[in-house]
């Protein structure tokens, strides 16, 4: 078996997925999705590229605590943050997610416009027509999200993508965070060099799905 | 077919290694590992058994998850099987390729006493790899009903969705759903078939914990701890609310957060196993059905050599890791 070593997440393209496992399990998973663009890092990004984006967000929301009860594991969720390979698995993120019984499922991804520099800059959180608990979640991570994210906020279904059609976590929603296109939002998310401050925010997955769960311990 | 190349990967000390990872991880998970805030998750609870247990597809405690677990991946394993069988009879070779979150498919692997080792089985590459490299190898007639036999989709169709992760303009659910794959779910729907299809019913299982008396009496006991600890009459979600607000008093709402959270713990366990009793008396019949369903699979499971071999080989192959900053 091969066994990654010390990474930072904002620099880290992998293949596989990773789970995480609390010390008291809640009785929910949630499978953390990131993006799997083959053509990552030539999508218009004026920082980092897209999967990377996507999955320093997951990996964060995942395990560390910045805020609030902490993250998804701090509040004894199981979870799993996708690979974000260059290698346009989505499907295979979708197959995973299924096959492991995810309650939630979480896409989260970073916007395009025309390509660095654009203008455009608001948070978009997508939702499955006619699944209540989607419809659901969608209005908790956009509650908890827009008052920190860069620009305004957007919702729309996302019924066309294969991970808001074909996944079988009833939770679902698709999350595109801000506009890897736009220089102040890529500057948010980079601020203070390193891993950036603007991932410590998303400790908000945790405190939105709680919200939407009624705070399962 | 695929040709079977040797694996690199040594298979002598592996199973200590995934040992040593589990332990890691484990150790992430209490919050030893982790940078930030510290905040109090230790558990109100001894893990015991729940009640809804001994139902597969619903367990909860350490046992039952793991056992739900390696039900759903031996599940996903057969479906492959009759993916590559489906696909052999039209030609097609296929690797068979079981998406799973590595970790859980360690724990799988040492529940069923399984060790680690190359045998041959699997290429070096990924299966998803090498099913990837086969297709790109096909011609383009070829492909099409390759794609065509797997899903009873064009392989135009099926590219265009891959590389934009959408479905084509006026297709829904039953994209992507035909063919050989198809046939595999309808023949294996699986185990969380049944938590599925009672969803709604869980929602207001679900629903029920927060209008419960024990819940209501945990609300009590976390509202005393929280005017105690801050001066605050709040639940969770308004203490967090404060955090999130920013405002002079997120700091005391934070520390209040950690310091109250075995009690909410507590009572919210007793509140779920008290709807949970409940849920199993409403859907007794249910219930019962799949517990027939599911008698002995863990030994059908236990003496499938095929599905030992291929896990022995995964958790040979596949990488387990994590992020430690």
């Amino acid at each position: 078996m091969g066994v990654a070593t010390v990474m930072a997440s904002h620099t880290t393209i992998v293949s596989y997925d990773v789970a995480y496992e609390p010390s008291s399990w809640n009785g929910y998973k949630v499978y953390l999705s990131s993006p799997r663009h083959a053509s990552s890092g030539s999508r218009g990004e004026c920082g980092w590229e897209e999967n990377k984006n996507g999955r320093h967000w997951n990996v964060w929301a995942a395990v560390f605590n910045t805020g609030g009860a902490g993250s998804l594991l701090n509040r004894g969720y199981r979870v799993t943050v996708s690979a974000n390979a260059r290698d346009d698995g989505a499907t295979t993120n979708k197959n995973s997610s299924n096959n492991w019984g995810a309650n939630v499922h979480i896409v989260t991804h970073t916007n395009a416009s025309n390509g660095c520099p654009s203008s455009a800059q608001y948070l978009l959180v997508m939702y499955r027509t006619g699944v209540a608990n989607s419809t659901a979640l969608r209005t908790e991570l956009l509650g908890q999200l827009d008052p920190v994210l860069p620009g305004n906020q957007n919702s729309w279904n996302c019924d066309n993508f294969i991970e808001c059609n074909s996944v079988s976590a009833s939770h679902r929603a698709y999350v595109e965070l801000f506009f890897h296109d736009n220089q102040a939002s890529v500057d948010w998310y980079q601020a203070g060099g390193g891993e950036g401050t603007g991932v410590t925010n998303s400790w908000r997955y945790g405190y939105a799905v709680d919200r939407r769960l009624g705070y399962p311990r | 077919m695929h040709g079977k190349p040797a694996i690199r990967t040594p298979g002598g000390n592996e199973a200590k290694r995934s040992a040593k990872w589990l332990r890691m991880r484990r150790l992430v998970a209490t919050g030893l590992i982790i940078s930030g805030v510290a905040v109090s998750v230790a558990p109100a609870f001894a893990d015991s058994s729940f009640p809804l247990d001994k139902y597969p597809g619903f367990g909860r405690s350490t046992d039952a998850a793991l056992r739900d677990d390696t039900i759903a991946y031996w599940e996903a394993f057969q479906r492959e099987q009759l993916i590559a069988d489906c696909l052999a009879v039209a030609g097609f070779a296929y690797a068979l390729d079981v998406a799973f979150p590595p970790e859980a498919v360690v724990a799988i692997a040492e529940g069923q006493g399984v060790a680690s080792s190359a045998t041959g089985l699997l290429a070096d590459a990924s299966p998803s790899a090498r099913n990837d490299a086969y297709v790109e190898g096909l011609s383009a007639t070829e492909r099409d009903r390759y794609f065509q036999t797997l899903f009873a989709e064009r392989a135009d169709d099926i590219m265009m969705a891959e590389e934009t992760g959408r479905i084509p303009d006026g297709r829904g659910e039953d994209f992507a759903s035909g063919g050989c794959f198809g046939e595999a779910q309808a023949a294996i729907p699986g185990i969380w078939n049944l938590p599925r299809q009672l969803g709604d019913e869980l929602e207001v299982m679900r629903a029920s914990i927060d209008d419960s008396a024990e819940l209501r009496d945990a609300k009590r006991q976390y509202a005393a701890c929280t005017r105690e600890s801050a001066s605050l009459d709040a639940d969770p979600a308004a203490l967090e609310a404060i955090v999130a607000g920013g405002g002079p008093q997120a700091a005391a709402a934070g520390a209040t957060l950690a310091r109250c959270a075995d009690i909410w713990s507590f009572g919210y366990r007793r509140a779920a196993e008290v709807a949970a009793q409940n849920f199993v008396t409403a859907h007794a019949g249910e219930l019962a059905a799949i517990e027939a369903q599911y008698a002995g699979i863990m030994d059908t499971i236990r003496d499938d050599a095929a599905f030992r071999a291929y896990l022995s080989e995964r958790i040979a192959t596949d990488t387990v890791g994590e992020e430690l900053h």
